[in-house]
């Protein structure tokens, strides 16, 4: 079957910028409702078949390695001046590299700054939603993800580096352990399957059992004949007319050439460094300070949750590599508690690294004998991957490069952050709970691990209530310009304590079905 | 004197991986090859060559010249120092170096490998290859964090901990698709540990 294309004078598309969670779903539930779609990805398309089995490689295919900075006060300023984040650069966007963890936000997380209070410093505000809003998105979500543990399907077996998890986290008196809620099938499921054990998850699912949108969301959208892909297709600006209404994108091809695609509605999921840097490149006369901008926070409130590792070398073989990334879960410090000493609260996961990596991040610029002792304990490490809920702070946040440009003459971002005192506190206290964790069942040592680069990316075109305190309303449509979406995790109010993923999806399912409505009743 | 490394290796043993630039004599180097340390440099014909122990493998570097090879060699394993891996692995990292200043006009990277030989040496108090583990080690420590320092340590950190044959002295199995995956590879056979329930940790699936 041939498929779709339409004509760049089409004024009648809908145009999505970024083909990962955010906007590889937007654009298969588009499609699911009879709109037609033109989803552009600045990166190239792999498959199952092109993924590899070994991380710089994979990371060489996959990820975003055009030039960004890295500054303010973390250490990834230090460790990895151009790579403030972990993310990808192609099709599917981040959902090739994620490992699947999948977690409804919580209640009262939905209302940081009602439960959290006016914490100094931080910028906390009430999402315009509530849990019960997006309950049935949520429900949606887990279905088209196939997480386990939800829809009656089976939680996956766990591996050696859980079993570790799982004993220590019990000695210490914690109750909600477990295989986690995982976007992976432990069964075949929606003509994926089942988990083979690989323990590559990040590098691209060789199994196609874990959910993303390249093999997931893509395929099905374009077989409804509604929708184009375009790769290797980086969008520079979102144009709009003198009334302030989006008109369509200008682009770059693969050859560099530039064009202009005309367009219905605009909606940016370049996730939450690209979409910011997008509409503040996007600047007019009549926008000055970049579009959708009025409250000047696009590109405020950058959130990357608070994380860190924790590896322990255990008196036998572990073997963490073998089998799924996150291969389990301790949930007991998610709640909200101040009597730990901070607002908010974190998840325990399992994580583990290959050698190559593991250099790479488990003191990155250490070197020395002490370094090259901990790395010889590799087979015996167990691992775990802390992921807490971090303050919005104003001044964190991605801008353009004064001078600086891309390939495309497009301003590289910056991105500026810095640790919230919260953020510290609530890391000290996982790395004391993660370390007892294995200390409980005989650790050798154990090694605090500095945040890698970010992987979650969170907060930069922030929903709310009133246009004045952020960039969209609830369902995603911009404050100022009336056919202009945002459709990523740019949108979180606040980061809330869990991966963020299967709640990007569920807005994006959530503004389908609001957009295809409002385009029924010529609203836009 | 050498063959390369594509031969088949008696018994069914998979042949090391090791960088295609390096030559070896199959026989002498399965006898050591891997884990012995003590290669010296040599200047052949012009070319720079790294020479294993027993002549078990030569490395050959396009630009450095010998004193460079060899005091790269010797910091590259005071910077990431096991005793498991042979010389081999860390010439493979030289060669790796030698790659990104070989077949460029601009020697500018080239000068400062150079230059920071010679920071390195007096470091040392005299020559860095000859000094002892606690010398080198007091060495590196004067230069840290200098552009030259820098250069060599992020390059050996990724080249050094990815190879192959780096990996099995770790314990670590790498690229696990073509072998099916781990789930019938031991992916749960830690057995020092009670197994956790069945609701906390669901047995395999059927199918
Ligand atoms: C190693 C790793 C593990 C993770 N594990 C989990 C997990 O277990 N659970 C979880 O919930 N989350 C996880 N995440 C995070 C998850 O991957 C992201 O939250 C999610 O993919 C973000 O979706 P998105 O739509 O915002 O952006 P992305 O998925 O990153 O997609 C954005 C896409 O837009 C494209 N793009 C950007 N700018 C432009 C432009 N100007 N023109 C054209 N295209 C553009 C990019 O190339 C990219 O493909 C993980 C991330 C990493 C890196
Ligand atoms: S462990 Fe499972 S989810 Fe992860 S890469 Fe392998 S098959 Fe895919």
């Amino acid at each position: 079957m041939a498929t779709k294309t339409f004509d760049k004078s089409d004024d009648g598309v809908v145009v999505i910028v970024g083909s990962g969670a955010g906007g590889g779903t937007l654009a298969h539930e588009l499609c699911l409702r009879g709109i037609d779609v033109v989803l552009f990805e600045a990166g190239a398309q792999q498959s199952i078949e092109s993924y590899v089995n070994d991380e710089w490689a994979s990371f060489s295919q996959l990820a975003w390695l055009d030039n960004r900075y890295a500054k303010g006060g973390w250490r990834v300023a230090t460790d990895f001046p151009n790579l403030p984040a972990w993310i990808c650069k192609t099709v599917g966007g981040t959902t090739t590299h994620w490992a699947g963890a999948s977690l409804r936000i919580q209640e009262h997380e939905f209302k940081a700054r009602t439960h959290y209070g006016d914490v100094d410093g931080a910028n906390l505000l009430d999402w315009p939603i509530t849990l019960a809003d997006l309950e049935p998105y949520y429900a949606k979500a887990e279905s088209k993800l196939g997480v386990t543990r939800t829809n009656g399907i089976p939680g996956l077996p766990g591996n050696n580096n859980f079993k570790v998890m799982y004993n220590g986290a019990t000695k210490l008196g914690y109750k909600t352990v477990h295989t986690g809620r995982m976007a992976i099938n432990s069964e075949p499921r929606d003509d994926r399957n089942a988990c083979q054990q690989l323990g590559f998850c990040f590098q691209g699912c060789k199994m196609g059992a874990k959910w993303s949108t390249l093999y997931s969301e893509i395929p099905k959208a374009l077989a409804t004949g509604r929708l184009e892909l375009r790769p290797n297709s980086h969008v520079l600006q979102v144009l709009h007319d003198d009334g302030g209404k989006v008109t369509g994108v200008l682009y770059a091809d693969e050859k560099g050439e530039r064009h202009e695609q005309k367009a219905r509605i605009v909606a940016v999921a370049g996730n939450s460094i690209e979409s910011p840097r997008l509409l503040l490149n996007s600047a007019s006369s009549k926008f000055p300070d970049g579009l959708a901008n009025s409250s000047g926070q696009v590109g405020r409130n950058y959130m990357r949750h608070t994380t860190g590792s924790v590896y322990a070398a255990m008196p036998e073989p572990v073997r963490m590599w073998r089998g799924t990334t996150m291969a389990g879960i301790i949930q007991d410090e998610s709640h909200h508690d101040e009597k730990r000493g901070f607002v908010g609260g974190y998840e325990m996961e399992t994580i583990s690294l290959g050698v190559p990596f593991m250099a790479a991040f488990l003191d990155p610029g250490a070197w020395g004998p002490d370094f090259a002792r901990k790395m010889e304990t590799y087979e015996n490490m167990a691992g775990m991957w802390i992921v807490g809920e971090d303050m919005p702070q104003a001044d964190n946040r991605v801008t353009l490069h004064a001078s600086e440009k891309d390939p495309f003459g497009m301003p590289v971002p910056v991105v500026s952050f810095t640790d919230h005192p919260n953020d510290a506190a609530m890391r000290e206290h996982a790395y004391r709970q993660g370390e007892a964790v294995y200390d409980a069942v005989g650790a050798k040592a154990t090694y605090r691990v500095t945040p890698y680069p970010s992987t979650h990316n969170l907060g930069t075109n922030r929903m709310s209530e009133k246009p004045e305190d952020g960039v969209v309303n609830s369902y995603g449509q911009t404050h100022d310009v009336k056919n202009l979406f945002v459709s990523d995790g740019s949108q979180f109010t606040t980061g809330a304590t869990e991966n963020p993923t299967l709640t990007i999806v569920s807005l994006a399912i959530r503004q389908a079905e609001k957009m295809a409505d409002m385009m029924g009743k010529n609203e836009i | 004197m050498s063959i390369t490394v594509h031969a088949r290796a008696p018994r069914g043993e998979a042949p090391p991986r090791l960088g295609r630039r390096i030559r070896l004599d199959r026989r002498r180097f399965l006898a050591s090859g891997l884990t012995a340390v003590g290669a010296y440099v040599v200047a052949f014909r012009g070319v720079t060559w790294i020479v294993g122990p027993g002549k078990a493998w030569a490395a050959g570097v396009d630009t450095f010249e010998p004193e460079l090879a060899d005091t790269l060699l010797k910091m590259t394993r005071a910077l990431y120092p096991h005793d498991f891996l042979g010389d081999v692995h860390y010439a493979q990292v030289v060669q790796d170096l030698d790659g990104e200043v070989s077949g460029f006009d601009d020697k500018e990277r080239l000068q400062m490998l150079r230059g920071g030989m010679a920071e390195l040496d007096e470091a040392a108090g005299g020559t860095f290859v000859t000094a002892d583990a606690g010398g080198k080690q007091a060495a590196l420590g004067k230069i840290a964090g200098s552009p030259f320092f820098e250069a060599v340590r992020s390059k050996t950190v990724v080249s050094l901990y990815n190879q192959p044959e780096v990996w099995k002295k770790f314990g670590y199995e790498g690229p696990s698709y073509d072998e099916g995956g781990y789930l019938h590879r031991g992916f749960d056979d830690l057995s020092w540990l009670p197994d956790p329930p069945a609701e906390a940790s669901p047995p395999v699936q059927a199918g």
